[in-house]
């Protein structure tokens, strides 16, 4: 079994699992989840979770969402997560979410707080929530982080395609729309994460333009990729140039899928190995710049 | 009437917040812009020969002027056209001969991109942090690039994080020139809204929206007013109420947040002061004018006035 990193998973631990328990998409996966959420996850189901889908290392990201239907800030910190990043620094990295709607005199204003992440916690990527925030990617308040991630030379996850289910947000991320800041920063390395339902043709262009670009593919699961994306992925039109086994990693977005599943349905769609390998490994630990011994 | 001691002019000197480089080796750069025609023959021709930091320094003394501050230009021959840029090295010498009479001031340009040599962030962090420079002046006019565009967020961060203030062209744009009206006064609002620490000096006086710009100086303690153009004799009577009005909000008025400058080679000092002496200010306010208010903008307070010269560079 290829060894794999999972380049999204979630932190709902129960200390801080009440910050979420307020989004709709608890109600929409059905009641059981409802249950599992009021409880979280302990970091040992994350671990084990791994273990049984062959992953070595997952990306931790420290969420940052504005809950419109909560009416909380739902957020855990980078610092709230340093115990557990730093108890399991060989099975997790961190992702620093970030809010790009507080204000300058706010600790968490994103360029400061992005950079202490990154420079004394040693996270090694930048996320924003773009639809917890309302905003879109071409948004100019994002600009600021966007160059702030350029001089720190890490990598940006923002979520594309539909809003959350359920989560009452605006779908304000259609992969397009990410057109004007790859030019703006054609040196930024923008991570896309999910597909893009219901546009992963947009994604799958973005990726093909722009060799920056990558897609994180973590929803929808892999049984439920399209041909063209899967296409895209085992060879491009112009193989030498754009095919996309560069450009695209796996991830599961524990716990909202199940690992072991997902990478069952991975393992099913038949990838060659080398293609597979650069999907669940390579490719993250390029962007991400992780240390991996091999 | 009784003056206080501190307010007679012969007591202090004047600090010019804007002059630009227009230097004899590089100035005839500059000559592809229309503005200089439209202005006559005799410009064209000075403007071929450039003015040097002697000439500038003399210039100042008769004006009493203490210090200037003097700007790397970045401009381009009208929108899309070629870029006509003055790097911050080619004034590094200048600041270095003369740190008691001249202050960098760094021009940037808003296009250029992240890799470049001159790419704004990173070139305004090179030049506060290892060359000394005061602050940033942008004209956006000659580049098309809205004020309140995406890609000034970038700028206008990096210069809230190092605490600098940015100068930048408001109004129209340059006669004659293919430049653009990209700095509506009221523009300035949504970027002081999302930089709320950002210090904004408004340059050329907003022309034609001159109460536009008042209105957002009286609102936001942030914006500054710099009527550098056209000269004082023609400064539009809502910057002289402005300036002129006390009492109905502290901190906010005019004498606290109006800058006096020469846009050097436009104005020379010597007669832009005459100038302000003919507009009847109370002498408090013509030495905020002059001189007080830049230092506050420009955290020159650090250095006492009168005992250290105020403009030190690297």
């Amino acid at each position: 079994m290829i060894r794999a990193i999972d380049a999204c998973v979630n932190p709902f631990f129960p200390e801080f699992i009440s910050r979420f328990n307020g989004f709709g998409y608890w109600k929409f996966l059905g009641q059981d989840w409802e249950t599992k959420a009021r409880k979280g996850w302990p970091v040992e189901d994350l671990l084990g979770a791994m273990d049984r889908s062959g992953v070595d290392k997952a990306g931790l990201v420290a969420f940052w969402a504005s809950s419109p239907s909560s009416g909380d800030r739902s957020f855990v910190t980078a610092r709230e997560l340093l115990p557990v990043l730093k108890a399991h620094s060989d099975r997790l990295f961190g992702v620093v979410g970030l809010n790009p709607l507080l204000p300058v005199s706010d600790q968490y204003y994103a360029p400061r707080y992005l950079e202490q992440a990154v420079r004394e916690y040693g996270f090694k990527a930048a996320h924003v929530g773009l639809h917890w925030f309302d905003m879109a990617p071409e948004d100019k308040r994002l600009y600021p982080i966007y160059e702030k991630c350029l001089e720190l030379d890490i990598p940006i996850v923002l979520p594309l395609g539909a809003a959350p289910p359920r989560s009452g947000l605006r779908s304000v991320a259609e992969p397009h729309r990410l057109d004007p800041v790859i030019g703006d920063f054609l040196n930024l390395k923008i991570v896309g994460q999910s597909v893009g339902y219901p546009w992963e043709r947009e994604s799958v262009y973005l990726a093909r333009n722009n060799g920056n670009f990558s897609i994180l593919a973590n929803s929808p699961t892999p049984a439920h990729w399209i041909p063209d994306f899967v296409g895209f992925i085992k060879q491009g039109r112009f193989p030498k140039y754009d095919a996309g086994s560069d450009q695209v990693m796996w991830g599961s977005n524990f716990p909202l899928n199940d690992p072991v599943k997902a990478r069952g349905e991975f393992d099913a769609i038949g990838f060659a190995d080398t293609i597979a390998a650069q999907l669940l490994h390579d490719n993250a630990v390029r962007v991400f710049k992780l240390d991996v011994k091999n | 009437m009784v003056q206080t001691k501190s307010s007679t002019k012969d007591d202090y000197k004047a600090i010019d917040i804007s002059v630009n480089a227009f230097l004899p080796e590089s100035s005839y750069k500059h000559l592809p812009l229309g503005l200089w025609k439209a202005s006559g023959p005799a410009w064209e021709e000075k403007v071929r020969n450039g003015w040097s930091a002697e000439y500038m320094v003399e210039m100042m003394d008769r004006g009493n002027v203490e210090c200037s501050f003097l700007i790397s230009l970045c401009s381009a021959n009208g929108v899309g056209g070629e870029e006509i840029m003055v790097p911050a090295e080619e004034i590094l010498p200048i600041l270095q001969k003369y740190p008691d009479r001249f202050v960098g001031m760094l021009g940037i340009s808003p296009v250029r991109k992240w890799g470049d040599k001159y790419y704004a962030p990173t070139y305004i962090e090179r030049a506060i942090k290892d060359h000394g420079f005061k602050g940033v002046h942008m004209y956006p006019h000659w580049y098309g690039v809205r004020i309140n565009d995406r890609r000034m967020y970038p700028i206008y961060e990096k210069c809230a994080e190092l605490d600098v203030p940015i100068a930048f062209q408001t109004g129209q744009g340059t006669m004659r020139s293919n430049s653009r009206v990209v700095a509506r006064p009221i523009w300035i609002d949504e970027i002081v809204r999302d930089f709320p620490t950002l210090r904004v000096i408004a340059l050329h006086s907003g022309y034609p929206w001159e109460d536009e710009l008042v209105a957002l100086a009286i609102t936001n303690e942030n914006v500054y007013v710099c009527p550098d153009v056209p000269p004082p004799r023609l400064w539009h009577a809502s910057i002289l109420t402005y300036l002129k009005e006390e009492g109905r909000f502290e901190g906010m008025h005019g004498s606290d947040k109006v800058l006096w400058a020469t846009d050097f080679p436009l104005q020379e000092p010597e007669t832009s002061l005459k100038e302000i002496d003919a507009l009847g200010l109370r002498p408090e306010i013509r030495r905020k004018l002059v001189r007080d208010n830049a230092i506050k903008v420009f955290r020159l307070d650090a250095v006492k006035a009168g005992q250290q010269p105020l403009a030190r560079t690297a």
